[in-house]
């Protein structure tokens, strides 16, 4: 068993930020606010719509998963299929996601203006897991990073005759990961069925840290939350026939509890003033999620297959620090689809089998304000030499509807090894 | 010679620079505290090294920075600054005493975890207003005057005897808090002088003799939107959330009113971007629109818009340098409110007019109070005195002491309407 990956975060987002644009245009008539989107403080990077982690041949599909069996991942949405790997099986995924985001936290809300959207980067061992089948149960254990709360840092620095007098860092980061338990169980040659246990932790900080020089003023304020909670998943895979595969899985809906802390503090030459707050039953009511997926094998080597899966968004709340927070979801389906083309040949006396992958994805994000999706295409390959599965993909997505034009992008790679 | 005048002028420099900051700071960072004396008392304070003052009538009495407050808080020792002065002792053990009062409410306040502590948020304000309304049904009546540009209401407390009926010939006074997100000192201020009229009507006769011939107006938060976005995102915001369409947000509700609207670049901002950004025109905003609405319906004699930091009393003009034809009057009650309450704690409040004493600015509350409608009217700066002692952060402790001080400040000026009426 592999132990837990030290989730490896990157940014390589430097902020092209700056200054105030002081254009001054004309007036619109209506009245205009602030609206943020995507990007409140708990969004994880590049969608809010995140039931597992998917692996690379997954995303070759346009993050199509719940009917094809490909690692031990499965157990985290599907875990039905987990009775269709081979009888061991262990992988390991990385991943490479890349988003731009233009209003979060302080930034192009009010505070402080970029002249442009900003880059999140992120590199992460997302998932590690391992399955082993006796007799008709199957059993597995995942490690798996489900969301990213990092954002673009920024460092305002504002300078009055070559001398430094102020500046402003703004930093956020945090994660959530799940450690999950799964047994299928083998009902019929064509007819399986599956339960996990979602144990999950997690963490968000959030700083922001204004210095003035001449006066030595500091200005700090820093959010901090740490997670935790649990839910089940489960699946049913069904052979319709030989050709089509049906499935259906769900995951409950659960409550992400936070234990957070608050500290606003102000230092000058005389004073100091601290505001301090603690909060231990922060709770952030995550959705039930249902899926239904089929497949259809055109032939011996071209298979095709589709998702649908069900978000109540709508039940979704925040409440933070006895407040709720102002969160006006709306429920969504996201819709995935994706073909698979499988080849041979010999090398080193060995035959080595590969498969080529494009997908689709269609992510709507679950704000009613502004209403906006995202559409991805993506492509995969790999192969599968003796006991071993590498699989790559690359998924690339814009966003519509915020009038902001943002957009994202994977690059996910995975090792497997089966017996 | 020169050195001479070098010496005096850095003499000069550190006597009116260093000195009033200094002595202001006295003021500020140390309140006089006591503590029962109880054997469990006396061994605790022992070991904090704390500054004693005296050992009086059963009580120790303590000066305490707000480090001092915290050791005591995290000691477990209760502890009360009702006054300053052990004199007043027996008024402190009245339970109507403001004070005490205000200290009360002030504590099961703070026992909320709230994100911004002891101060009120968006939520906090909707909550108290209409408890305040449920307590006392017959003089508070809760109005929503407005929405701001998220759609939150704009709260305007009415506090009068038969507060259902709009009695003809009594004055009428309006209070405004928080037209600037991040001066949240000036929310608590106008909240609590609401609930010290409601709370003390029964039981003070001055009080009462105020309520039934006056109706008062309160507005305690103006820019919610802002406010909530000082608590969640950036705690030095200052005008509202409009998105002006160009990357830029917010205009300055205090620079929105129509008189002298825009009269020139100093007093206001035509930038959108800028921190006093004026607006595309004159009530452009909704929060400013609410407060031109409620004094086109009432018939206002005097109104005191809240704002922090400066610990001054202003006046008419801001949008110039030459004084109003109501000067004489205006200097003659700030400086009869400073007095006031001066005798509170001793925090002297500064006062004087507008364009004199900050800086200019146009398209204000005040300005436009007395422009438009020819009443007095005023900025009460809030402490601290300056950004040194903590600009627009004040300390949670210190909330019932400036609350305490305003009160006879806002009395006088309720007494003044109804003589004037
Ligand atoms: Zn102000």
């Amino acid at each position: 068993m592999k132990s837990a990956p030290p989730a490896v975060f990157w940014a390589f987002s430097t902020c092209i930020l700056l200054v105030l644009i002081v254009i001054l245009l004309l007036p619109s008539s209506g009245w205009t606010q602030v609206k943020i989107g995507q990007y409140v403080d708990e969004a994880s990077v590049r969608t809010w719509n995140n039931i597992g982690v998917l692996t690379a041949p997954a995303v070759g599909l346009g993050e199509t998963q719940f009917t094809l069996a490909r690692d031990s991942s499965v157990a985290l949405t599907n875990p039905a299929l987990l009775s269709r790997l081979p009888k061991f099986t262990a992988s390991l995924n990385g991943s490479f996601v890349r988003a731009t985001c233009l209003k979060y936290s302080l930034i192009n809300t009010g505070a402080i203006t970029s002249t442009g959207a900003m880059d999140i980067g992120i590199i992460a061992l997302d998932y590690a897991g391992a399955s082993v089948r006796y007799k008709n149960f199957t059993l597995a254990l995942s490690f798996g990073l489900l969301e990213y709360y990092y954002r673009p840092g920024v460092r305002v620095e504002s300078k009055y005759e070559g001398q430094l007098y102020h500046t402003l860092d703004f930093d956020q980061d945090g994660a959530l990961r799940t450690i999950n338990f799964a047994l299928a169980y083998k009902i019929n040659e064509r007819f399986s069925a599956g339960i996990g246990a979602n144990f999950i932790k997690g963490n968000l900080e959030k700083s922001v840290d204004e210095r003035y020089y001449v006066s030595e003023v500091t200005q700090e304020d820093k959010d901090s939350s740490d997670y935790s909670g649990f839910y089940v998943n489960g699946g049913v895979v069904y052979d319709v026939s030989d050709r089509v595969t049906v499935a259906a899985m769900f995951r409950t809906p659960y409550t992400k509890k936070a234990v957070s802390e608050s500290l606003i503090r102000y230092e000058s030459r005389y004073v100091e003033i601290r505001t301090e707050a603690e909060a231990k039953d922060n709770t952030y009511k995550q959705p039930l999620v249902i899926g239904v997926g089929a497949n259809y094998k055109l032939s011996e080597r071209i298979i095709v297959a589709s998702d649908l899966t069900y978000f109540d968004w709508s039940s979704y709340a925040v409440t933070y620090y006895e407040e709720e927070l102002d969160r006006d979801f709306r429920d969504i389906v996201k819709v995935s689809a994706g073909a698979e083309y499988w080849g041979d040949f010999q090398l080193f006396g060995k035959e080595w089998r590969f498969p080529l992958r494009i997908g689709f994805n269609y992510d709507p994000q679950p704000m009613k304000d502004p209403n906006i999706y995202y559409l991805y295409l993506s492509v995969g390959t790999g192969f599968r030499v003796g006991r071993f599965a590498v699989d790559l993909s690359g998924m690339f997505g814009k966003e519509y509807g915020s009038g902001d034009s943002l957009n994202a992008q994977k690059v996910v790679l995975s090792l497997s090894y089966r017996i | 010679m020169t050195k001479a005048k070098i010496a005096i002028f850095l003499l000069c420099f550190f006597v009116l620079v260093l000195g009033p900051s200094l002595m202001a700071q006295n003021h500020w960072l140390n309140t006089i505290v006591w503590v029962e004396k109880t054997p469990e008392n006396v061994a605790k304070l022992k070991t904090m090294w704390l500054d004693i003052l005296m050992d009086w009538q059963g009580k120790i009495w303590i000066v305490a920075s707000p480090d001092d407050i915290r050791k005591l808080k995290d000691a477990e020792i209760l502890y009360s600054n009702d006054d300053n002065e052990p004199d007043n002792k027996n008024e402190s053990n009245n339970d109507n005493e403001p004070g005490n009062r205000l200290h009360k409410g002030l504590e099961s306040i703070s026992a909320q975890t709230t994100i911004n502590g002891a101060f009120h948020s968006y939520r906090e304000v909707e909550s108290e207003v209409y408890a305040l309304e449920r307590s006392y049904p017959n003089l508070v009546q809760v109005h929503i005057i407005g929405n701001s540009l998220e759609m939150r209401n704009l709260y305007a407390i009415k506090i009068s005897d038969n507060v259902q009926a709009d009695e003809e010939g009594e004055a009428e006074v309006l209070i405004t808090g928080c037209h600037h997100a991040r001066e949240w000192i000036s929310v608590e201020v106008p909240l609590y002088v609401a609930k010290h009229l409601a709370e003390n009507y029964a039981t003070d006769p001055h009080i009462r003799d105020l309520v039934d011939q006056a109706e008062v107006w309160i507005v305690p938060l103006l820019n919610p939107d802002g406010l909530e976005y000082t608590i969640h995102f950036y705690r030095y915001w200052r005008k509202n959330m409009r998105d002006n369409d160009n990357r830029t947000y917010g205009v300055d509700p205090n620079r929105n009113y129509d008189f002298m609207w825009g009269n020139d670049n100093e007093g206001s901002s035509a930038i959108s971007s800028s921190y006093v950004y004026r607006g595309p025109a004159p009530f452009s905003e909704p929060e400013t629109q609410a407060i031109r609405d409620l004094f086109a319906q009432r018939d206002f004699q005097v109104s005191i818009n809240y704002h922090n930091y400066s610990q001054v009393i202003i006046y008419p003009w801001g949008y110039t340098n030459e004084p109003s034809e109501m000067d004489a009057l205006l200097e003659e009650m700030a400086s009869e409110m400073a007095a006031r309450m001066e005798r509170v704690n001793g925090r002297v409040y500064g006062y004087g007019q507008a364009g004199n004493q900050l800086y200019l600015t146009n398209g204000g509350a005040t300005d436009w109070a007395l422009g438009v409608y020819g009443i007095p009217a005023f900025t009460m700066e809030l402490p601290p005195v300056d950004q040194q002692q903590g600009g627009f952060y004040n300390p949670e402790e210190e909330i019932p002491s400036i609350v305490r001080e305003n009160i006879p400040a806002m009395l006088y000026v309720i007494e003044w309407a109804i003589e004037n009426k």
